[in-house]
């Protein structure tokens, strides 16, 4: 098959070679600058080269492409030609052997329609509620004012809201500390140097090799529960027990739990610092605090604080939450592995290279973002759709994107009704922080909270 | 009322994932068709609906969690 994106009617003398970035080092390329500050790195490699750059992980060739045109490039191209598996073999012990990345196309193509059934539209509007009982016990011993790590408790609650959405109410309800901890050991396994080698055997490795074993066995004692019991619900982990492959056969326990892990994993830690971004401009903006009480205080006027509501209902935390993923995206290395040349404009790009996007550079283009630096919840989204691009885009684009901006808001709406917050250290102290591969605010996180009179 | 047509809609099922959320809103005009792919895609029963259906099919486009309606305004 020729994949669209190769011209037909190639002309070889007419490739520029691809600009690249100052700075290497013998050995390891700029791997060092990479894995220690990659935000100023990518931003560096973009402002020196342009929209196309190149630079070495240490012996993995990777080009950077920046601007709506190339991402669109990137999206479009067919997984023949830019592959997601091959370039995210990191996720595999993560996840598990034989899922998602770690299982043939093929295979991951009927997996992706079995996690698909928990985020259909008809399947949302059930989890409004779920997630508005969360943030109210969350609250329920709040007080009337106090100071609090937003980084923790968004961390805690979007690990209860998702699970009490996805997982059912029976596994949400068991959930102990411990089921945190492991979902951290398991991030930790995630920073740059699994990019390059995910089967290393570094201590945070073995960890999360140990957290994805413990989480086996707490995922398969919930399964063979309710087996036992004969119990059925209306959550993922239902679709997961009985969901089966083409060719009938079901999956196994191995592959439930890398179902769930895989399903919590996209969700949890980029929805938990979505929130924490989203608070932290709340405070940093308090220009328009009254309207935001406002619009959340009409929405329980209207009684559908635990219901389905729409930009429509709350366009200013709508905005608030848009430009939030905007100025600090949660995922900031979108990456794919070429498997046949890929041109785009003037430039070849090289079978066996990386290809990647970033986010975070991409969206402070003012072209698309006028006064790029500038926090403004009421900017309009730009024309073209490839320009803001916080869940990826095309085929593997986040499918939880939807699901995910439902809880952002749900927690906001109850937040803002019942309390007012207000920074607890000076501003510049929050700063952005990517010990991951997800961007986070800088500790300590603290935040003051005082009850408002409604 | 009149059903004077003057506008179109273009979906790019090149980006959409099936959500749904046009359907839902505009049953009238999109549905979803499983090709056998991850997800179903958007398919477009009529892409001139009457003047009846605009205000459903502008919430679908401004709804849509991947940006895959345009309404192009012929008039």
């Amino acid at each position: 098959m020729t994949p669209p994106d190769v011209s037909l009617g190639e002309t070889p003398h007419k490739t520029k070679p691809i600009p690249y970035v100052s700075g290497e080092k013998p050995g390891v390329g700029h791997y060092e600058e990479f894995a220690t500050t990659p935000l100023e790195f990518l931003h560096r490699a973009y402002e020196e080269c342009g929209e196309v750059s190149e630079f070495d992980l240490a012996g993995l060739k990777t080009v950077l492409l920046v601007g709506a045109d190339a991402h669109e490039a990137f999206f479009r191209a067919p997984d023949e030609q830019l592959n997601a598996a091959a370039a995210y073999q990191m996720m595999v012990p993560v996840f598990g052997e034989g899922i998602q990345f770690g299982a043939p196309s093929e295979i991951e193509r009927q997996q992706l329609r079995m996690q698909y059934q928990g985020l259909k539209y008809e399947k949302m509007a059930g989890y409004y509620a779920k997630v508005a009982q969360e943030v109210k016990d969350f609250i329920a011993d709040w007080g009337d004012s106090g100071e609090f790590d937003f980084y923790e408790a968004f961390t805690d609650l979007t690990l209860k809201t998702s699970t009490h959405c996805l997982l059912g109410s029976d596994f949400r309800y068991k959930l102990t500390s411990e089921f945190a901890e492991l979902y951290h050991d398991l991030e930790q396994g995630l920073d740059a140097a699994a990019i390059r080698d995910p089967n290393s055997q570094k201590g945070a490795y073995k960890k999360r090799d140990e957290a994805r074993m413990r989480l086996q066995q707490l995922i398969t004692e919930a399964v063979r529960d309710r087996r036992a019991r004969d119990f059925h619900s209306d959550d993922m982990l239902e679709i997961y027990m009985t969901a089966t492959y083409e060719d009938g056969t079901p999956l196994t326990e191995h592959e439930i739990t890398g179902m769930v892990i895989w399903f919590m994993f996209g969700g949890h830690h980029t929805s938990s610092n979505t929130s924490a971004w989203t608070l932290l401009e709340i405070c940093r903006n308090p220009q328009y605090l009254a309207e935001l009480q406002a619009e959340q205080d009409a929405v329980f006027a209207a009684g559908k604080e635990a219901s389905m509501t729409t930009q429509r209902d709350i366009p200013l935390l709508d905005g608030f939450i848009r430009e939030s993923l905007r100025v600090h995206p949660p995922l900031n290395a979108i990456t794919r592995r070429v498997l046949q040349d890929f041109h785009y404009k003037d430039y070849v790009i090289h079978t066996g290279k990386n290809v990647m996007l970033c986010p975070h550079v991409a969206h402070k283009l003012p072209d698309y973002f006028p006064n790029p630096e500038v926090f403004d919840p009421r900017r309009p989204n730009p024309e073209n759709v490839f320009a803001l691009i916080p869940f990826g885009g095309g085929r593997h684009k986040c499918i939880g994107n939807a699901f995910a901006l439902l809880q952002v808001r749900t927690i906001f709406t109850w937040l803002l009704h019942f309390y007012e917050f207000e920074l607890a250290q000076p501003p510049e102290y929050y700063r952005e922080v990517m010990p991951t591969l997800i961007l986070r605010p800088s500790d300590p996180c603290r935040v003051k909270y005082r009850r408002r009179k409604v | 009322m009149s059903m004077a047509r003057k506008y179109r809609v273009v979906v790019d099922k090149g980006i959409c994932q099936g959500h749904s959320v046009c359907v839902a809103h505009a049953p009238k005009v999109f549905r979803t068709v499983d090709d056998g792919g991850p997800y179903p895609l958007v398919d477009l029963i009529t892409d001139r609906p009457g003047d009846e259906e605009l205000a459903n099919v502008e919430l679908a486009a401004e709804l849509c969690p991947n940006g895959v309606i345009r309404i192009v305004y012929e008039d």
